[in-house]
C-alpha cells in the first residue's frame, strides 16, 4: 500500500510505521519457532477464556442496559464524568510513557530526524501512534458490549468509540504535554526518569482513587454512612450536574446527544493538531538533545581503593551498582509496590482485630515475593554482559547464587520497612511474617533461576509479558505463601496446605542445570 | 600443566550445525606464542569457531584442545587461560573501568590485589587512566574496545582471542591495540584474531589460516 502513497507525507509515514509495528509483532525472523508447549497451550487457554469472559461480560451488560435503559440523573452524569476522567488517567500513564519513548528511543528517529522530512510529519506521525496504542485496549474492552447493544436497539452507545477517540486525542496531546514541559524544566538527563516515575504515579493514583471507597467507609463497628458517599451525593447535588450544566456534557454524549460527542471529538482533534504544529520543532530539538543524555555520567572523584575479592562479592557489588546507577528501573520496581499500599492501610486501620493482622501479614509476604522476583528478575535474566559471565571460568549455578544474593539485599531491605512496622503492632507475628518472607522471596528467586530468559534491563516493564506463564506462576506461589502465613499468624493448622502447594508449584518449574544453561545460553 | 611445545589451540575435525552448517570440519592448529589470523569473508564461520573455543556456543562435532586441556569435557579449566573479545565490547555501561577490571579479576579469581596494580597498569598503557572515574556510557567506540581489552588482560590469558578487534577504530586507536597484541605476543601470550580484511592479517599476523564455508581451505596457511 505505502507505494500509492505520496512519499513524505503523513499517510506515507504512518503506512510505514503500521509495516514495521505488523512486522515487529511476528517475531524475529529467523528465530527458532518451537512446537506448541503446554506452557503456551495454557497460555492461549487462558487468553481464549478471558476473551470469552469479555464477549460474554460485554453481551450480558448489553442486556442489562437495554433492561434498564440508562436514565439522565445527577448521580448518572457525575459517574459517567468520574469514569472517563479515571479512563482518562490511566490512558494518559500509557501515553507519558510513550512519549518518553518517542523522545528517546532512536530507533529509526535519526534517520528519520536527518532527512528532509518535516519535523510536524514525524511528530504527527509518532503521536498518532501513541494515541492508537493507547486507546486500543479501551476498543477491545467496549466493543463486544456496543456492537451487542447497538443489536438491542441502543445504538447511542456507539457513541462510546468517539469518546474514546477524542481522550486518546486528548491524553496523548496532555502525555507530549508533560514529557517536553519537564525537558525544559529539568533537562534530558532527568526527563526520562521523571517521566516515567510521573506516569507511575498517575497510573498508581487512579487504582489508588478506586480504593478511596475502603479507605472511607466505616469500619465494621461503626455506624453511618461512607464519607465517599456523602460526598458524591454533595457533588451530585451541585449545579454542574443538573440540567445543561458542564458536569452533564459526557452522560448527554453516550446517551447520543450529536452536540456534546461532536464538541468532544472537535476539542480533541484541535488540542491535537494545534500541539503537533506548535511543538514541532521543538520535538526536533528535544530528540535531537535526548542523544545527549547518553553521553555519560560526569567524572567522578575517584577513591584508588583496593579490589574486592571472591567472586559473591564482586557479583554482589557489581549488581548492586547497577541498580543504583539505574534509578529509572528503581522507580519501575518500587512503584509496583505502590499498588500494595491500599492492603497496608487496612491492615493498619484494623490494626486491633486479629483479621487485619492475618491480611497485613500475607501483603508483606506478597510485597516481599514481588520485590524478590523483581530483582532477581534483573540481576539474573537482565544480565547486560551475558557472555563475559559464560566466557568466565566459573560454574553457572555459582553465577546464579551470587546473584540471588544480589537481588535478596534491596529486596529484604525493603520488606524490612514493613515487617518493623508490622512488629510495633504484632510482635510474635511479625516472626512468623518473617519467615513466610523468606519463604516467598526465596521461591521467587529459584523460579526466576530456573525459568530465566536473556533479556534487557529496559524491558522490565514488558519481562511479565515475555513470559507470562513464569509470571503467573511467580505471583500464585507469592499469594500461597502469603495466605500460608496469614492462615499461621491466625493460629491455623490449614497454613501447612498453602504452604504445601507453595513448596509444590515452585518444585514444578524446576530445571536441570544443562536446560538452564540451554535457556541462558544466546546461541 | 602443558609442555612447552604443545599447541596453544588444536580443532580437529570442528563442526557447528545450526540450520546449516557454520564450521563444518575444521582442522587448525595455532602455535603458543605466535600471532595468528584468522582471515575470510562475512560468514565464513570464523566467529563460530572462537565462540566454541571461548565455550560460548557448544560443538556439534570434534574436539577442541587449549594447551593440552579438552575445552569440550573441561571448560572450565580451558577458560581459565583464555580471554575472548568479542566485536561488540562486553561492557557494562554503568561501570566505571576500574570497577568493570575489578568484576572481571573476580571472575577469573585473580588476587585482588594484584588485580589491583594490574588494572593500574593496564589502564595507564591503554591511556584510559585519566577515565578511570567515568561511567563507560559515555565511552567512544574506541575507548570502550580498549577497556574490554583491559578486561580481557587482566587475568594474563595465555590464549587471547579477538574478533574483528579493529572495524571501528580510528588509525591511531587501531595502531595501539595492533601495538598492545604484538606485546603481548613478545612476552609469550598467543594471539588470535579474525579478520576479513587481507591487509590486517598480512600486517600483523605470523601465520594467516584462511576459512571459508566453515572450512581451512587446504594448505591456505600463509607464508606458506
Amino acid at each position: 500500500m505505502i507505494r500509492f502513497l505520496k512519499a513524505g507525507s503523513i499517510p506515507w509515514l504512518l503506512a510505514h510505521e503500521v509495516r514495521l509495528g505488523w512486522r515487529g509483532m511476528d517475531g524475529k525472523q529467523g528465530e527458532k519457532k518451537e512446537g506448541l508447549s503446554a506452557g503456551k497451550a495454557m497460555l492461549i487457554l487462558l487468553i481464549g477464556l478471558a476473551l470469552l469472559g469479555l464477549v460474554g461480560g460485554g453481551v450480558g451488560l448489553a442486556f442489562l442496559v437495554s433492561e434498564f435503559p440508562l436514565t439522565a440523573s445527577p448521580m448518572a452524569a457525575l459517574i459517567a464524568t468520574g469514569a472517563m476522567g479515571a479512563i482518562l488517567t490511566l490512558m494518559l500513564t500509557h501515553a507519558i510513557n510513550a512519549s518518553v519513548q518517542a523522545l528517546y528511543q532512536r530507533g529509526d528517529l535519526d534517520l528519520l530526524m536527518s532527512s528532509p522530512l518535516k519535523p510536524r510529519v514525524v511528530l504527527t506521525v509518532r503521536l498518532i501512534a501513541i494515541a492508537v496504542v493507547a486507546g486500543l485496549l479501551y476498543y477491545i474492552l467496549i466493543t463486544p458490549f456496543v456492537l451487542a447493544a447497538w443489536a438491542l436497539g441502543q445504538p447511542h452507545w456507539l457513541a462510546l468509540y468517539g469518546l474514546i477517540a477524542g481522550l486518546t486525542l486528548i491524553a496523548t496531546t496532555l502525555s507530549l504535554g508533560v514529557t517536553m514541559g519537564l525537558f525544559a524544566l529539568i533537562g534530558p538527563r532527568r526527563t526520562r526518569v521523571a517521566a516515567q516515575v510521573t506516569a507511575g504515579f498517575v497510573g498508581a493514583a487512579a487504582f489508588l482513587a478506586s480504593q478511596i471507597y475502603n479507605f472511607t467507609r466505616p469500619r465494621d463497628d461503626e455506624e453511618g454512612a461512607s464519607a465517599l458517599a456523602e460526598l458524591f451525593q454533595s457533588w451530585a447535588a451541585s449545579d454542574a450536574f443538573q440540567d445543561g450544566g458542564w458536569g452533564t456534557w459526557v452522560l448527554r454524549a453516550v446517551l447520543g446527544e450529536p452536540l456534546p460527542l461532536i464538541l468532544f471529538l472537535a476539542a480533541g482533534l484541535i488540542v491535537f493538531a494545534v500541539t503537533t504544529t506548535a511543538l514541532a520543532r521543538r520535538f526536533a530539538e528535544n530528540a535531537a538533545a535526548a542523544v545527549g543524555d547518553r553521553a555519560g555520567s560526569k567524572p567522578r572523584r575517584v577513591a584508588d581503593r583496593a579490589f574486592a575479592a571472591g567472586l559473591t562479592r564482586v557479583m554482589v557489588q557489581k549488581e548492586l551498582r547497577l541498580l543504583a546507577r539505574d534509578p529509572q528501573l528503581l522507580s519501575q520496581v518500587l512503584l509496583r509496590l505502590l499498588y500494595l499500599l491500599p492492603l497496608g492501610f487496612i491492615l493498619f486501620r484494623n490494626a486491633q482485630s486479629g483479621v487485619g493482622v492475618a491480611f497485613g501479614a500475607g501483603a508483606v509476604v506478597i510485597m516481599a515475593g514481588q520485590l524478590a522476583g523483581s530483582f532477581s528478575w534483573i540481576t539474573i535474566s537482565a544480565e547486560d554482559s551475558p557472555e563475559l559471565l559464560r566466557s568466565a571460568p566459573v560454574q553457572q549455578g555459582r553465577v546464579d547464587r551470587a546473584k540471588l544474593y544480589a537481588a535478596l539485599i534491596p529486596a529484604m531491605s525493603l520488606t524490612a520497612v514493613a515487617l518493623a512496622g508490622l512488629a510495633v503492632i504484632a510482635p510474635l507475628a511479625s516472626v512468623v511474617v518473617l519467615i513466610g518472607c523468606l519463604a516467598a522471596s526465596a521461591s521467587a528467586g529459584l523460579i526466576n533461576i530456573w525459568r530465566q530468559k536473556p533479556a534487557q534491563r529496559r524491558d522490565f516493564q514488558k519481562s511479565r509479558k515475555g513470559s507470562l506463564l513464569v509470571g503467573l506462576a511467580e505471583f500464585l506461589v507469592g499469594a500461597l505463601w502469603a495466605a500460608a502465613t496469614g492462615l499461621a499468624v491466625a493460629g491455623q493448622i490449614w497454613a501447612l496446605l498453602p504452604a504445601a502447594l507453595a513448596v509444590g508449584f515452585t518444585l514444578m518449574l524446576r530445571r536441570s542445570p544443562e536446560k538452564i544453561a540451554a535457556a541462558a545460553a544466546l546461541s | 600443566m602443558s609442555s612447552p611445545d604443545v599447541a596453544a589451540l588444536e580443532l580437529r575435525g570442528l563442526k557447528k550445525v545450526f540450520t546449516r552448517p557454520a564450521v563444518d570440519d575444521l582442522d587448525l592448529t595455532v602455535r603458543a606464542g605466535e600471532l595468528y589470523a584468522l582471515l575470510g569473508p562475512n560468514g565464513a564461520g570464523k566467529t563460530t569457531t572462537l565462540r566454541m573455543v571461548a565455550g560460548l556456543t557448544q560443538p556439534t562435532a570434534g574436539s577442541i584442545r587449549v594447551f593440552g586441556v579438552d575445552a569440550v569435557a573441561d571448560p572450565v579449566a580451558a577458560k581459565r587461560m583464555i580471554a575472548w573479545l568479542p566485536d561488540e565490547p562486553m561492557l557494562y555501561d554503568k561501570l566505571t573501568p576500574m570497577e568493570y577490571l575489578e568484576f572481571v579479576a573476580g571472575l577469573w579469581g585473580v588476587n585482588a590485589k594484584t588485580a589491583r596494580k594490574r588494572a593500574q597498569e593496564l589502564l595507564e598503557w591503554l591511556a584510559l587512566w585519566e577515565h578511570r572515574g567515568e561511567r563507560c556510557e559515555g565511552f567512544s567506540r574506541g575507548m570502550k574496545q580498549k577497556a574490554a581489552l583491559a578486561g580481557a588482560l587482566i587475568h594474563e590469558p595465555r590464549l587471547l582471542m579477538l574478533d574483528e578487534p579493529l572495524t571501528g577504530l580510528d588509525a591511531a586507536m587501531a595502531r595501539q591495540v595492533k601495538n598492545v597484541l604484538q606485546e603481548k605476543v613478545r612476552t609469550g601470550a598467543t594471539v588470535i584474531l579474525t579478520t576479513h580484511i587481507l591487509d590486517v592479517a598480512e600486517r600483523m599476523a605470523d601465520r594467516i589460516g584462511i576459512i571459508q564455508h566453515g572450512r581451512c581451505w587446504p594448505k591456505a596457511v600463509w607464508p606458506n
